[in-house]
């Protein structure tokens, strides 16, 4: 390849045009192995040791600022993850939104993780992993020596051991592996072992996965599962029980060393002091009781400093602090070997090891003058990069635009998989909370004062004042549900029932993720739904693609609250996007016309009080 | 009550530019940076053409505002000659090169040489070449700031500064830049010039930080490097 070919290819597939990170699990660039060396070595040492005592009560800090590398390096310590054995499975934990539901959330993003594809053969998930090694235990003790035989044959072989039992010896599996465990830990709760086998069986395995997600089944599904309904049950009593899963689940994972790395990233998003304490109640939790989980958190460091530290709980910052890893900018070498590795991943190696097409000399000079963040070496690359193809200096983008193009990347990524986003109330109040508070009024008239209420109207998720021209203010409630019960859904459904009643000339608007439909047998709750309706009320059944919208919004939030969404200014210089950025943002791009994200809400905003046609 | 609009917008920039610490922003950035009431009352949106903004805002900006041509985009910036906006700047960047200050100001190449020539010859402002030949900018009285005070020595500083992070920082790892610079009290120039000593030798690591954390005057005390990135806090690296 001459040196014209090779500019073209570098100004084809920059390989300097993006310097974040999003998702440790979407890195594609390569790892450099000098930077953050310490940090990566003292975490690899402590999965060794989690490894190799999975009751180890331990937690890693992670701490940096904005560009430091923090989710390139739980990326490389995923990747890194796999490698070891036995292999840790990896759960990658969202900012908790709800403190009230501090277990459900946990229990319910480490099971959403658990059934992701896994990475090791021959096993499709981390939990299809974890019932054969359950499996195969109990039957290789019931076996005869010639089932023995068979049973270590399927292992050595790799191939998948639940494929090879039959219906009654996956039946007695189960049997046998819950009197065991049951009796060899008192604290073993014998109902999520059965419900954890049930997995394996196609036509349970929906329900059981909602049930370990902790979800309030509906009648029909937890009788299907031999369970009690949770519909009754006190939200004191579920956060108990979803504290039993977690501890049971962690006892399976350390006798069967299938140890599992929990990451808690983006936490700046943890915007109250409630938030900041569910964080640290799930840490607490999973350092003193849950074991077989490792626990790893990342948080920027002056934030770390001056809001966790004087918020949190003695006995959680000393757990988290005794294996801390402060990361640390490049030297100038380390700069270099970064600049190479990123050529390296469009360049043939030689080009790549010559920092063709830059003089080494002017890079080092570069970077000499003390540390700099990966980032800002990535961004000044980029910019040297962009002369020396005659790009120009990198265009100054705007903040809408970097916005939208960061957001149109969130939708196409989670299109992509919306099994890794199932449904979930927190994160769609925040989109919708976003919007409202956000949005442009030209044509609908001014909403005011979006909040959440107070939190004995645990059913209604935002309430506001509609202010239209010189008409009088409208109330608007907002009510989002995801729930599975057909009592759960009645009752949201009865308390915007109420609320039109009280106020016939308000707006109630019923937003319900179309994953979770009502099905025709839930009679009492599809009349209630006609009734709802009838009294002027609005329902939104979000299809994929509003789904995927509404969550991409929440967690753009999320990476503009992290620093993460960055733009080259006029001046060069990299500047990290506001809240107020997005707050412009989502006017415009949220226009609300038909079709659009928050088109449906437009249209209820627009008829107040008026009951759609029949 | 109701402000007199033409008074409100240019205050409205004034205080923004006052809060970026900057002397002049691209038009787009002075919209997106203005609340929305004004943003509305003139129907401003970033998504319309710099021109049609400038429409807009031009009749509002007052007499101590001014429109810049630059030779990429249009600023509205403080109504300042050419010469006190290039000093302004060699002020927040000492050692900028020649090339790199052009490509920050608002004005064309032709106009920005001939004022920055004219500041080397009255001696306002002196060039160094640096060892790969970059000419770099800095003004005459500033460009060597330790022989403010000859009576401190080099290591006395280091020492000073490293007292001050402990003090400052009680065994905290994230120290911010604004208290080091008022617990030490020296002039900006001779903190900035200590500072970027200790980084160069990777003494000290500089850190972002969360910028919504500070004040404006608190922000003002941090720290800008030549390519004007914003540092808040800082960890001490090197020997103790």
């Amino acid at each position: 390849m001459d040196t014209a070919a090779k500019l073209t290819l570098l100004k084809q597939r920059n390989p300097f045009a993006s310097s974040s990170v999003g998702d440790p699990r979407d890195s594609h660039y390569p790892h450099v192995p000098s930077i953050n060396e310490q940090a990566f070595d003292g975490l690899c040492h402590l999965m060794a040791q989690k490894a190799h005592d999975p009751a180890l009560n331990c937690a890693g800090l992670i701490l940096g600022e904005v560009g430091s590398g923090k989710t390139h390096l739980l990326g490389r310590i995923l990747s890194h993850a796999t490698q070891t054995q036995p292999p840790f499975a990896f759960a990658y934990i969202q900012p908790i939104e709800d403190p009230e539901q501090t277990y459900r959330y946990l229990l319910r993003e480490v099971i959403v993780n658990m059934c992701r594809p896994a990475h090791t053969a021959p096993y499709a998930t981390q939990l299809d992993a974890l019932l054969a090694a359950m499996c195969t235990e109990v039957i290789y003790r019931h076996s005869r020596p010639k089932g023995k035989d068979k049973l270590q044959t399927i292992e050595q072989n790799g191939l998948n051991v639940l494929t090879f039992l039959r219906p009654s010896v996956f039946a007695y599996a189960q049997k046998w592996a819950v009197d065991l465990l049951c009796s060899a830990y008192p604290e073993m709760s014998a109902r999520f072992l059965q419900v954890l086998f049930q997995f394996c069986l196609p036509a349970q395995r929906a329900a059981a996965v909602n049930w370990l997600k902790g979800d309030v089944l509906d009648t029909a599904d937890a009788e299907c599962l031999g369970v009690p309904e949770r519909f009754r049950a006190s939200s004191t009593h579920l956060e108990q029980e979803t504290r039993d899963i977690l501890a049971s689940l962690g006892l399976v994972l350390a006798r069967y060393r299938q140890p599992l790395i929990l990451c808690f990233d983006r936490l700046e998003n943890l915007e109250t002091e409630a938030q900041l304490h569910a964080f640290g109640k799930m840490l607490e939790f999973l350092v003193d009781t849950a074991k077989g989980i490792l626990p790893i958190a990342c948080v920027r460091g002056q934030q770390w400093q001056e809001r966790f530290k004087q918020v949190l709980n003695q006995h959680v910052t000393s757990r988290l602090e005794t294996n801390r890893f402060a990361l640390q900018g490049c030297t100038a070498e380390q700069a270099l070997a970064l600049v190479r590795s990123r050529l390296a991943s469009v360049l043939e190696i030689e080009h790549a090891e010559v920092l063709f097409p830059f003089d080494a000399d002017e890079l080092r000079q570069m970077f000499q003058a003390g540390f700099h963040s990966p980032r800002v070496v990535i961004a000044r690359v980029n910019e040297r990069l962009r002369q020396i193809v005659n790009a120009g200096l990198a265009a100054p983008t705007s903040p809408h635009q970097t916005l939208q193009e960061a957001y149109d990347r969130q939708v196409r990524t989670i299109l992509q998989d919306l099994d890794r986003y199932p449904p979930d109330r927190d994160r769609l109040r925040r989109a919708l909370g976003l919007y409202l508070s956000h949005r442009s009024f030209q044509r609908r008239g001014r909403l005011e004062s979006v909040e959440r209420p107070e939190t004995e109207h645990k059913y209604i998720d935002l309430v506001g004042t509609l202010k239209t021209g010189s008409a009088a203010s409208t109330s608007v409630t907002m009510i989002i549900d995801v729930e599975l019960h057909p009592a759960a859904v009645s009752a949201s459904l009865t308390r915007g029932i109420d609320s039109l009643q009280t106020e016939p000339r308000g707006l109630v608007v019923y937003v319900r993720d179309a994953r979770c439909p009502l099905p025709p047998h839930w009679k009492t709750t599809n009349e209630k739904l006609q009734r709802f309706k009838a009294l002027g009320g609005h329902v939104i059944f979000l299809d994929r693609e509003h789904v995927a919208r509404w969550y991409a919004l929440a967690l753009l939030s999320y990476a503009v609250r992290e620093g993460d969404i960055t733009l080259v200014t006029a001046e060069q210089q990299l500047h990290s996007v506001s809240h107020d950025e997005l707050a412009a943002f989502i006017q415009p791009a949220f226009d609300g016309d038909e079709g659009s994200a928050f088109g449906e809400i437009e249209a209820a905003l627009g008829n107040p009080g008026v009951s759609p046609p029949a | 009550m109701h402000m007199d609009p033409l008074v409100d917008i240019e205050q409205l920039v004034l205080a923004l530019l006052q809060k970026r610490k900057r002397d002049y922003l691209t038009v787009k950035q002075i919209v997106a940076g203005l609340p929305s009431a004004p943003r509305k009352r003139l129907a401003l949106a970033t998504s319309q053409s710099t021109a049609a903004l400038l429409g807009k805002l031009a009749p509002h900006l007052g007499q101590r505002l001014q429109v810049y041509k630059g030779s990429r985009s249009s600023y509205i910036g403080r109504n300042l000659p050419s010469e006190e906006l290039i000093l302004r700047r060699i002020e927040q960047q000492p050692g900028v090169s020649s090339k790199q200050l052009g490509t920050q100001l608002p004005m064309a190449k032709k106009p920005y040489i001939t004022a920055l020539n004219a500041l080397l010859q009255s001696g306002a402002v002196v060039c160094t070449l640096r060892e790969n030949h970059t000419p770099c900018l800095m003004l005459a009285d500033t460009h060597s700031p330790l022989s403010e005070t000859p009576s401190v020595a080099p290591g006395d500083a280091r020492s000073a500064f490293k007292d001050a992070y402990d003090r400052v920082g009680q065994g905290r790892d994230f120290v911010r830049i604004h208290r080091l610079r008022d617990t030490l009290g020296w002039s900006r120039e001779r903190f900035n010039q200590v500072l970027t000593d200790l980084m160069a030798d990777y003494t000290v690591e500089l850190h972002g930080g969360d910028p919504s954390l500070l004040t404006a005057v608190a922000l003002h005390d941090s720290y800008t490097d030549p390519h004007g990135t914003l540092y808040i806090t800082l960890s001490w690296r090197g020997r103790p």
